[in-house]
């Protein structure tokens, strides 16, 4: 019995699925298994005759089958409604036809990356502080080791304004005001506008801006440096990039360090990009150098710290692939659209 | 500063390439910044001797040489005019490969043989010098291969060097970091003078007037000397690392300075008046002519060498035309000193003028090297223009400088560097770099300063060195395990991004502009406005007039950018940017910095579609953008008042008001008269809006206001208006009659014209009128309507329209 049934739900289903056009079929095939004298109907009549335990089988089995060939039925109807109206063509549209644009603009690329970067830092529980981009020649280079007579002043071409007061050619005097203000530990980004007399060229820009970082605490050694330019990098540029720390001098750090990555054009195979090296300077860095800890009133010998920074257009421009910095401040829409 | 790869080797021995070479320059932290090979055409090249120079007899550009070649002569058809009977000159012969591969072989040019090449400098790799055939110094043994002749081919590193290691701005400084860094011994050139007499004292004198300026100078004497040209060898090895080539004894005080760092001066000995050197301060105005031609102003602080009636140096910088080696010359007096490194770069900087010399004695130059430097000079000039040194030296060395010592501990250096390193490991690897121990203790060491490391002052200094020759490669990263500071978040950096991304939803495109301005950019927005001009910081050594000031005010950039593009037929533009404006509060305090949001918009609201055509841009377009955003950001109490400043059409614009007197912005048409200076095209609207008053006017609480469950009803009515009277009068007059019953006033049409009096307009409204509390009856709401169309005739004498 039980096995009649199923061969009964099978050919049902082949015979609802073999319908192509005609609703008068689904009616049919309603009669012929449904229906008063319907196959299925005949059977739900002859249970009185089985033993109680069977009756039970049959029965649940022959409502489940009953219930399925209704269902099929009216999806078989549903469906023959809608090739119906397929081939209606009263309302058809050219749907190669443009959509509406979202009217939506961009962010500048340069603020792109420097949100990259805020998230980076903010993930690795650092602050984001500013500081003014007219600064004191006390802040910007006395404050940072840097006295007047220090060759370093010449790495740097300066915009004054007035005696003392100059065009910050580097976001380190955040550093320092931020230090004056705060008591250890600490670890913060400044981002920023940067100023500095040099020529224009595809490479200069006398506005540009930079990223710094300073943390001090306890016990913060030249390893935590390595290890967070490590992560700073291979989050921004791709998690199999190679960093690398060189001996380098900037006045408010020693030891020194400038942080190339594996030049990420050519794989550090040497390109035009990286100048035939294989590698990309793209950050100075450091321990934060005594000095700069005496002129803010930390103790060297309590604390220790490191800082780094660098450029941010040539950041995007490696990330971006644009060879020349001058696009940045053009402000040409086709190239503002690109990001 | 540059150094060949041969050159090094002759005082340290390795085994690198040049490519291996550089990448340990740049591990110790010397950048090399390029590299270029020199002389990689000469492999087989031999020196021949023009012997005759006849004309090709078809061709009128060429000529036939015979060629000695010591063994054999040869005939060689040549291109090059420069070449006459008796020149020595490079000869390629069968099978040799010159620069760019070219490989010789016997050829026949229009009908003579010819069984080999004559090169030049270019052909040779040496130099781009293709202009004729490199005429080789006269007595150049003929037959011999070129790089038996010459130290070719070479590599040419061009080295940058921080302003922390004077010591490495010479071969020397380099070679011993190199040694140091291979641990392997270098060697410095032979320095040794046999004489040893005192003769020197009966034929010249020194006198230090001024000893803090310069603690030590030193004097030799060499007579008959022969003034002429260097060995070839010499000018090459000069020219490759950048300088040129003058005569004998100059290029020898040169190749000395490139060699061991330390700079040299040589003077006619004969135009020394009394052949006394006086070491002293300029005086004020005094002129001094120097070699380069120029005729200097000196003043008072700077040192100059002198004799005893006149300046014949620039002490450290230049030597004076009054005292200069020339052809004549036959005598020498040679200067090796020590000068305050200081003072030299306050005359340098003051005077415009840097030379080799100033450059390495402002960053600091090595006390024990003038000794040996003066020795060394004087033996290459003895070598290459004959002569006698006169026995002895003069040294005058008034205050003998005292190495330095510094206290070094060991965990210091672990502290710093997160390593583990004995007292032990950190003599060996100080010692490597000269810098010799004195280990009482090994948690204090006394570390003995090198001479020429003088800027090595501090332990701290030390550490880096340690890290340095240790290899900062071999530093392995640690993660930090810090714990976590509470910072509360940036209020003003959420705000800029939710005020950036708000307006790039509204299809805005950011721009970032130099924070310039200029007298030409004053000139078209306003210079009589005070805040443009008056308050303007100006820019003390500008890079151009257009660079003069810093901005007042971001929107004649932004005005700018607008022309600009609209150049390159973009004409639909939306621009903001988030900047500084600077605003001068006298010359000795730092201005103010003021971070405004600024933005013009012209062209369509929308790019062109086919199905709808979009609108351009108007006053009431912006304003909606402008409110949108006060009301994301809970600004309520805002109210704009007409007419903003001179930037703006003073009948379609407006300054934005918050709690009744405050000014955060304004909006507007961009007046005619600007517009026409920025050649706009189309009707230009721009904004402005103070970052801080919107920092500090926003609203961060966002509180639930429950939602009426009673059905609203509403009713459309048009109003007949006079002109004078506002929307916002009308609007707020329909509210204050109405009270809490009105939920919602809609503007929905506004018309005059047609049907309309002269001097009205009509003012299509939807009142909403729903309440919180039950639900109304058609009859109160009619009440309440009427009375609110009542007020409106009493009071403005509104009409209502099809009533
Ligand atoms: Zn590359």
């Amino acid at each position: 019995m039980e096995k009649e049934l199923e061969k009964l739900r099978e050919t049902a289903k082949k015979e609802i699925a073999q319908i192509k056009e005609k609703k008068e079929d689904l009616e049919l095939i309603r009669i012929k298994y449904l229906g008063r004298k319907g196959l299925v109907t005949k059977i739900l009549r002859i249970m009185k005759q089985l033993s109680p335990q069977e009756r039970k089988i049959i029965g649940k089995l022959a409502n489940e089958i009953k219930e399925e060939i209704d269902l099929l039925l009216s999806l078989k109807q549903e469906e023959l409604k809608r090739l119906i109206n397929k081939n209606d063509l009263k309302d058809d549209l050219d749907i190669t036809l443009p959509g509406k644009p979202l009217a939506r603009g961009k962010l500048h690329p340069l603020t792109k990356i420097l949100e990259e970067i805020k998230v980076i830092f903010e993930k690795l529980n650092f602050d984001i502080v500013e500081g003014p981009e007219v600064e004191t020649e006390y802040y910007n280079f006395e404050a940072l080791n840097t006295p007047p007579d220090h060759p370093a002043r010449d790495m740097q071409a300066t915009f004054y304004i007035s005696d003392g007061i100059v065009l910050r050619t580097q976001t380190s005097p955040v550093q320092i005001r931020v230090m004056e203000k705060n008591r250890p530990p600490l670890r913060i980004i400044a981002p920023g506008r940067c100023y500095r007399s040099d020529a224009i060229d595809a490479s200069h820009s006398p506005v540009f801006h930079q990223v710094e970082g300073l943390v001090v605490g306890k016990e913060i050694t030249f390893r935590h440096l390595k290890s967070i330019m490590k992560i700073f990098f291979r989050q921004l540029f791709g998690e199999d990039i190679e960093i690398r720390l060189t001996p380098s001098f900037f006045p408010f750090t020693e030891p020194s360090a400038e942080v190339s990555v594996c030049c990420v054009l050519c794989k550090g195979k040497g390109c035009s990009v990286c100048q035939q090296t294989g590698w990309l300077e793209l950050f100075g860095a450091g321990m934060v150098d005594p000095n700069v800890f005496k002129a803010v009133g930390y103790d060297p010998e309590e604390w220790t710290g490191f800082a780094f920074g660098g450029g941010i257009e040539r950041l995007a421009m490696i990330k971006y692939g644009i060879t020349d910095i001058r696009l940045f401040y053009e402000n040409d829409l086709r190239f503002l659209k690109q990001f | 500063m540059k150094i060949t790869y041969r050159w090094l080797k002759e005082y340290v021995d390795f085994d690198l390439s040049a490519e291996e070479l550089a990448d340990k320059l740049v591990s110790l932290g010397i950048n090399v910044e390029s590299m270029q090979s020199i002389g990689e055409g000469i492999d087989g090249v031999i020196v021949g001797k023009i012997l005759s120079v006849e004309a090709h007899p078809r061709a009128d550009r060429l000529t036939v040489c015979k060629v000695d070649t010591g063994k054999k002569e040869y005939s060689i058809v040549c291109g090059a005019k420069n070449m006459k009977e008796g020149d020595i000159v490079p000869v390629a012969l069968e099978g040799v490969v010159l620069s760019e591969n070219k490989l010789i072989k016997p050829v026949n040019i229009r009908g003579v043989d010819s069984e080999g090449m004559m090169c030049s400098a270019k052909e040779l790799g040496i130099s781009d010098d293709a202009a004729g055939l490199l005429i080789l110094p006269e007595g150049t043994p003929l037959g011999k291969e070129l790089k038996e002749v010459f130290p070719l081919p070479d590599v040419v590193l061009d080295l940058e060097i921080t302003p922390n290691r004077p010591d490495c701005l010479s071969v020397i400084g380099i070679a011993r970091e190199v040694a140091a860094v291979l641990n392997v011994p270098f060697k410095l050139p032979e320095m040794e003078l046999k004489n040893t007499g005192k003769q020197i004292e009966k034929q010249g004198e020194v006198t230090i007037k001024d000893s803090l300026l310069c603690p030590r100078y030193l004097a030799r004497v060499i007579r008959n000397v022969k003034v002429s040209s260097s060995p070839f060898w010499l000018q090459h090895r000069l020219e490759m690392v950048g300088l040129r080539a003058i005569n004998n004894v100059v290029d020898a005080t040169n190749y000395v300075l490139m060699e061991l760092g330390h700079p040299l001066h040589a003077f006619d000995y004969d135009l020394i008046s009394n052949h006394h050197i006086i070491v002293r301060r300029a005086e004020e105005k005094e002129k001094f002519g120097a070699l380069d031609g120029v005729e200097y102003t000196l003043s008072k602080d700077m040192l100059v060498i002198a004799d005893d009636k006149k300046a014949v140096a620039l002490a450290g910088i230049i030597g004076g035309s009054n005292s200069q080696v020339n052809e004549g010359t036959c005598n020498l007096l040679i200067e090796s000193a020590y000068f305050d490194a200081i003072n030299i770069r306050r005359t340098s900087k003051k005077l415009g003028l840097s030379t080799e010399s100033s450059y390495r004695f402002e960053r600091g130059t090595d006390f024990e090297m003038a000794a040996k430097a003066i020795n060394r000079v004087t033996s290459l000039i003895r070598e290459i223009a004959g002569g006698e040194v006169v026995e002895g030296i003069i040294d005058q060395y008034p205050q003998k400088i005292v190495p330095q010592q510094i206290t070094l501990r060991p965990e210091q250096v672990n502290r710093i560097l997160g390593i583990e390193m004995s007292g032990k490991q950190i003599q060996v690897l100080l010692k490597r770099l000269g810098f010799e121990c004195n280990s009482e203790n090994n948690s204090n060491l006394k570390v003995m300063v090198p001479a020429f490391r003088r800027e090595v002052s501090r332990e701290i200094d030390l550490i880096e060195e340690i890290a340095r020759i240790y290899k900062y490669d071999e530093i392995t990263p640690a993660v930090p395990q810090w714990e976590s500071l509470e910072y509360s978040p940036n209020q003003e950096f959420l705000l800029e991004r939710e005020v950036k991304n708000f307006f790039v939803g509204a299809g805005f495109f950011e721009v970032i502009n130099y924070s310039f301005s200029s007298e030409e950019e004053f000139k078209k927005l306003g210079v009589g406005e005070e805040f443009y001009y008056a308050k303007a910081v100006k820019v003390k050594n500008p890079l151009s007039r257009e660079y003069g000031f810093l901005r007042t005010t971001l929107l004649g950039s932004i005005f700018e950018n607008i022309s600009k593009n609209s150049s390159y037929n973009l004409y639909n533009l939306k621009l903001f940017e988030l900047g500084k404006i600077f605003l001068s509060k006298g010359n000795k305090l730092l201005p103010e910095e003021k971070k405004m949001f600024s933005g013009a918009v012209c062209g369509m609201i929308e790019e062109s579609y086919w199905q709808k055509k979009s609108k351009e841009v108007d006053f009431h377009y912006l304003k909606g953008v402008l409110v949108s955003l006060l009301e994301s950001l809970e600004i309520k109490n805002y109210k704009m008042e007409k007419g903003a400043n001179l930037l703006f059409h003073p009948g379609q614009s407006a300054r934005i008001i918050i709690n009744g007197k405050q000014q955060i912005g304004q909006l507007g048409k961009v007046s005619p008269w600007i517009a026409e200076k920025y050649n706009f095209d189309l009707p230009v609207y721009g904004f402005e809006l103070s970052m801080d008053a919107l920092l500090k006017s926003q609203n961060l609480r966002r509180r639930y206001l429950s939602i009426s469950k009673y059905p609203a009803v509403i009713r459309d009515v048009a109003l007949v208006v006079p002109k004078e009277i506002s929307y916002f009068q009308v609007s707020s007059q329909i509210k204050k009659t109405g009270g809490e019953v009105i939920s919602q006033i809609k503007l929905f049409d506004v018309y005059q014209g047609k049907q309309i009096d002269e001097g009205y307009r009509s003012l299509a409204y939807s009142i909403v009128y729903q309440s919180k509390e039950k639900t109304l009856t058609d009859k109160e709401v009619n009440f309440i309507h009427n009375e609110v169309l009542q007020s409106l005739e009493e009071n403005f004498k509104v009409k209502i329209r099809d009533k």
